[in-house]
């Protein structure tokens, strides 16, 4: 496979398509965006979203990058609405890149570090880029994590204090197709990078693997019945019973007489006449409600899977007395 | 930020992130806004300010034009809401508030806003829920009553009750208002929008005909309603108070001043009902127990007896026709306090519990002679109890302010979507510039009249504080308390520099954190809440109790200048607030809930244990929450639990400085701000709190007895326009107050402060000390002769601590005041009266007017006891 059927192919898994919900994604345009969040399995992630569609999750109790998709960003909705504080979903497929442990070591790699400590991160002013800053057994590293092209991802550590011991990059590659490493590293075995004592910088390039996932976006409810109870109950009833707007009591079999466009017609609904009862309410007007109050734009509060699913509830409404 | 059990643990994410669409959210975006757009007036008249617009259509509406208007069947107003508590009484149903008194209860201004932004405030008794239960089923409607076993709910539009047990509801969430938005839009002019707004604020007072009043004897009129067979019985007192009793449902209906109404030439009596106040009691409300039987109802008579009128009927008992006969007498010692009083002839051998039921009401309280048992708004008599008692306390209408202080919106910034401008804390820099904190996660910078986005991205950020170097700011992030450092100097944050992190976060959304606060020394503190669930609860409880996953939540922890983390106290369930005042002393309040018998101040120091056990797993002698945790244990759980010594926390329990009396004065309340020496009025250095759920300012005066916090609490203002949370002083003497809402409560996220112009003083009770013989209260003002005697009620109580959800008010006593005496500068009251350690008193003064003329609107004072002086 060639690197640019690849490319297609990633983008597409990403999954730019955001028609519902993107009044809470957090959209990423000229600068990067630091997002700090819960996200599923990770209380204490850190999300960062590249202009052109990379992203990764960032671990501050391991110090460690923990996964990257390509894509949008994140859905913030299950933070801004409601109580908030409920884990936010990432626009894409998730592609595991860090192990379960420290990924750094430091003088051997079956040394588990005494300490990690998180020290924050900086924020270059110009691009909006993060640098982690951080310290294992005492060794401060300062880490970004940059793409520079679809499947692509770039590990850059930098050390300040270049130190006497050799240090330790551990991975994990079920994702990772090809892995390149800059001068005077070495790979003692595929996950491991070695970065002898006295390198006070390291890049790590990786190529993934074209993945086989799709990203299927996590919708809010399309329960109609729910969606008609909150949207739809407090002016339409489903029993006959009147109120603000026509009853849906027989909405399918008995015959209504509208006024469209200052005419009366007599019609039995069908779906189209539903659907277009609800995005443009004004345009056919059961006899008896023309001075009633008009009808709210929906379309402001539900989306079009969610007008489907309450075209759908209104579909298979039992006749009035069955 | 409170905890409620009506909403169970169980989240389905779906129908969240619908909520989420629908709770309210959508009602301050930028799209909604830009939707409106087209829509001409709305926007127009949104554009303009809602007092100006008020204004003008006070000076120029045409409240008859408005009254056609508002009967023009395209506005469509009678469809929802009907004309009159007549209309309600011939059986129409009304999906909102009666319209016709509402220029009684609602000011100019709060019309306009209610016409215009139909959500921003829902009348109370109007709010829906929207109930899923696990079967699939969704109910919706207002919420009539709740219990740890079930909820009820009323539909607005059939009037049809449904009560839910709680064990099926799999969510419940609050429903945006019925009313349509962009009403203005179908009015043909803007005149006509001042018309309308005229008719709306007209007090519907007068309806011509010859007003009837008592005139010094007890007036009796019996009104003929349509469709029920007993005329309603109409009673004017000679004190001028009014009220109705409808004897087809055996209850009180409602109480007003003024005439009582207004009698034409044929004598048919029109009722002066939109001047009246509900009782807020249920058709035919006697039960047994909890309604396990139900009575048939039979009307007796009414006699005149004095200045009294008693009704009797008979309860017949569906079950085994056994006959109870009540007699019923209302006296009514003022327009905000009144007393129904029971004469119960029991059948022949029986020692069922009646019951009593109230609607969801909105008294500031009610208590009774029975057996202090209030549960959804049942009072519960003692097994043949033959006289009962019910005391209603009242709130006043409109919104209470201390003369001198005045409340004003600051405008804030418009964060691009998704994020919102909810803001959870302030501090100010010495440069004047103001840091804001918001619950999406930026800290925002007013500067000269300026904002800007100082940091953003940041987890739930629920305070912040300016550093020390006046140029770095503090904020506490849900798992990490963080220095934003400007090390460039351009107003924005560069680096994001971790000071605390080694605190267990699980990721359960009511793992809050809030603070930090800093003392002098340079130490800072800040407090962490516990999971509402899924780890380790300290005992069985029927309500649920919150939940810990050890690692420090439900503590106050420090960090030294140094950057160490260790933990401080313990104890806490879920305290959204932490204030610290001019002496360096820490304060924290905690939100009601299980072992939590009510919202309190608490004075923390190092050690403490404030009550929560499920915070005790963390101490070093249980072994297993290392005194500092490190990248290994930070996230590690903890399998089991030991069982905890419940007499041993009962005993080592500290109590709060001063509970903030739930119902009366606080449910939800944020961080205590302690008010400079001077700038704000007469109560320099006191803590002002802001409550989400009251809306309200509430202010409490503390002193040390025995070197022992303690103190009194009073309502200062209410209610605000949203749901405050967050407080703060500025350098310049002023409150600020932040408002959130989200997820509990429906509210805007808006600023408001509050400000003193030192040319008048407020009449208000400066503080409440504690004397050997009772209490000394003094007042900001010269008190008039006339205090105390009978027009004073003080109450004694004391709360629970266990582990349910709150606790009633135990043994509430009446106590008689031996001894009022006001000092020769009328600005001391002495009170002489028993008082224990370990109990509340509520000293409601009722009405008192100073030399000035001025009269105590925040009459009522809560004192907490913890020491007695000899």
């Amino acid at each position: 496979m060639n690197m640019r059927v690849l490319a297609v192919l990633l983008l597409i898994n990403g999954g730019v398509s955001a028609i519902a919900g993107e009044r809470f994604d957090i959209v990423v345009t000229d600068r990067a965006v630091v997002q700090r969040c819960v996200t599923p399995g990770l209380p204490r992630s850190i999300a960062v979203g590249m202009p052109g569609g990379f992203n990764y999750l960032f671990d501050p109790v391991r110090c460690r990058l923990v996964s990257v998709w390509f894509g949008d960003f994140l859905d913030f909705r299950p933070e801004a609405t409601g109580r908030g504080g409920r884990p936010l979903s990432p626009l894409g497929v998730r592609r595991n890149l860090g192990t379960a442990e420290v990924p750094i070591r430091i003088g051997a790699e079956d040394r588990i570090p005494e300490s990690v400590e998180f020290a924050g991160y900086r924020i270059e002013p110009a691009t909006g880029i993060p640098t982690f800053l951080f310290a294992v057994d005492g060794v401060p590293i300062e880490q970004r994590v940059l793409s520079f092209g679809p499947g692509q991802v770039t590990i850059e550590l930098a050390f300040p204090l270049p130190g006497t011991q050799p240090r330790l990059y551990c991975m994990e590659m079920t994702a990772v197709e090809q892995c390149e490493v800059s001068d005077r590293l070495a790979q003692p075995r595929a996950g491991l990078v070695s970065i002898p004592a006295g390198e006070s910088w390291a890049q790590i390039r990786l190529q993934l693997k074209p993945t086989e996932e799709s990203f299927v976006r996590q919708q809010p409810t399309t329960n109609g019945r729910l969606l008609y109870a909150m949207h739809c109950m407090s002016c339409h009833t489903l029993d006959g019973g009147k109120r603000i707007g026509p009853s849906f009591a027989d909405l399918w079999t008995a015959p209504r007489i509208v006024r469209r466009n200052g005419q009366l017609e007599t019609i039995v609904a069908d779906e189209a006449y539903v659907r277009e009862s609800i995005l443009q309410p004004q345009a056919a007007i059961v006899k008896g409600y023309e001075n009633a109050n008009r009808m709210v734009d929906i379309t402001q509060t539900l989306n079009e899977q969610q007008i489907d699913a309450v075209v759908g509830f209104l579909k298979n409404l039992k006749p009035a007395g069955t | 930020m409170k905890y409620t059990p009506c909403l169970l643990r169980r989240f389905h994410p779906a129908v969240l992130a619908l909520v989420g669409v629908m709770g309210g959210m959508a009602l301050s975006s930028p799209a909604v806004r830009a939707a409106d757009a087209a829509a001409s007036l709305t926007t127009a008249l949104r554009a303009r300010a809602t007092a100006e617009l008020a204004s003008t259509a006070i000076q120029s509406g045409d409240a008859s034009r408005g009254e056609a208007i508002y009967r023009r069947d395209a506005i469509g107003c009678v469809k929802c809401h009907v004309a009159s508590p007549q209309a309600r009484a011939e059986g129409q149903r009304s999906i909102g508030p009666e319209q016709t008194a509402i220029g009684n209860r609602l000011s100019p201004e709060q019309l306009v806003e209610s016409v215009l932004y139909p959500s921003r405030s829902i009348a109370k008794g109007y709010e829906a829920f929207v109930v899923l239960t696990d079967a699939g089923m969704v109910h919706r409607g207002v919420v009539v009553s709740e219990s740890p076993e079930a909820v009820v709910l009323i539909s607005p539009e059939t009037g049809k009750t449904t009560e839910i047990p709680r064990v099926d509801i799999e969510e419940m969430q609050p429903a945006p208002s019925a009313m349509p938005e962009g009403l203005a839009d179908q009015l043909a002019s803007e005149q006509e929008f001042y018309d309308r707004i005229a008719f709306l604020s007209e007090p519907q007072a007068g309806k011509g005909g010859t007003p009837i009043t008592a005139l010094g004897k007890i007036v009796v009129k019996e009104v003929p309603q349509p469709g029920v067979l007993h005329p309603l019985l109409a009673v004017a007192l000679p004190n001028g108070i009014c009220y109705s009793y409808d004897p087809n449902a055996c209850h009180l209906v409602s109480v007003w001043e003024g005439p009582l109404g207004w009698a034409d030439a044929a004598g048919t009596v029109t009722l002066n009902e939109t001047a009246a106040e509900s009782f807020f009691i249920r058709e035919k409300p006697w039960r047994i127990d909890v309604g396990r039987v139900d009575f048939d109802y039979a009307w007796l008579g009414h006699e005149v007896d004095g200045d009294e009128v008693v009704v009797r009927y008979r309860l017949t008992d569906k079950k085994q026709q056994r006959v109870w006969v009540v007699a019923e007498t209302l006296e009514v010692r003022s327009p905000l306090r009144q007393q129904i009083r029971f004469e119960i002839t029991h059948p022949e051998g029986s020692a069922e519990v009646l019951t009593y039921w109230l609607q969801q009401t909105n008294y500031r309280s009610v208590s009774t002679n029975g057996q202090q048992a209030q549960r959804n708004q049942l009072e519960f008599l003692k097994p043949g109890q033959m006289m009962f008692e019910i005391d209603l306390v009242r709130r006043k209408r409109g919104q209470v302010l201390p003369l001198g202080y005045a409340v004003e919106q600051v405008e804030g910034p418009e964060p691009d979507r998704p994020f919102l401008f909810e803001p959870t804390g302030f501090s100010f820099g010495e440069d004047g510039s103001l840091f804001v904190s918001t619950r999406t996660g930026q800290i925002w910078r007013l500067h000269n009249g300026v904002w800007t986005r100082f940091a953003e991205g940041l987890h739930e950020t629920l305070g912040v504080r300016v550093a020390a170097n006046g140029r770095d700011v503090y904020t506490m992030q849900k798992p990490e308390l963080t220095l934003l450092e400007d090390t460039d100097g351009d107003g924005r944050a560069d680096v994001y520099r971790s000071v605390a992190n080694c605190f267990r976060f699980t990721g359960n959304y009511h793992e809050f954190a809030y603070g930090p606060v800093r003392n002098t020394a340079g130490d800072l503190f800040f407090s962490t809440g516990l999971a509402a669930s899924g780890h380790h609860e300290a005992k069985e409880s029927k309500t649920g109790q919150m939940s810990s996953p050890l690692g420090y939540r439900g503590w106050v922890m420090k960090v030294d200048p140094q950057g160490n983390l260790s933990p401080f106290a313990s104890g806490l369930r879920s305290p959204a607030g932490i204030g610290m005042n001019a002496d360096d002393e820490l304060f924290v309040t905690d939100n009601q809930g299980d072992w939590v018998a009510s919202s309190y101040l608490a004075h923390v120091e190092e050690g403490d244990f404030l009550g929560h056990p499920a915070t005790l797993w963390d101490r070093p002698e249980y072994g297993l929450t290392p005194r500092q945790l490190d990248y290994r244990s930070v996230e590690a759980t903890v399998e089991t639990v030991p069982p905890l010594d419940e007499a041993a926390y009962r005993a080592e329990r500290k109590p709060p400085a001063v509970w903030l009396v739930h119902g009366d004065l606080a449910n939800s309340p944020g961080n205590p701000a302690f008010a400079p020496a001077s700038g704000f009025g007469p109560f320099g250095g006191q803590a002002f709190l802001a409550d989400i759920s009251h809306r309200a300012i509430i202010r409490v005066a503390l002193e040390r007895i025995n070197g022992v916090y303690q103190g009194a609490v009073f309502p200062f203002i209410r209610p605000l326009a949203s749901a405050s949370y967050s407080t703060c002083f500025s350098p310049d003497g002023r409150l600020w107050v932040g408002s959130v809402g989200r997820g509990w409560t429906t509210g805007e996220p808006i600023i408001e402060t509050v400000s003193y112009d030192d040319t008048s003083t407020p009449f208000e009770m400066q503080r409440v000390a504690l004397t050997p013989h009772g209490f000394d209260i003094y007042f900001t003002q010269p008190v008039a002769d006339a205090v105390g005697g009978d027009a004073m009620t003080v109450r004694e109580f004391h709360y629970l601590y266990w582990a349910e959800y709150g606790s009633d008010r135990q043994e509430v006593r009446v106590l008689s005041v031996e001894q009022a005496d006001l000092s020769e500068d009328h600005a001391v009251l002495s009170l002489r009266l028993p008082v224990e350690a370990g109990k509340v008193y509520e000293l409601d003064l009722g009405y008192v007017e100073a030399e000035s003329g001025a009269i105590l609107e925040n009459n009522v004072a809560f004192y907490t006891v913890n020491e007695v002086l000899p």
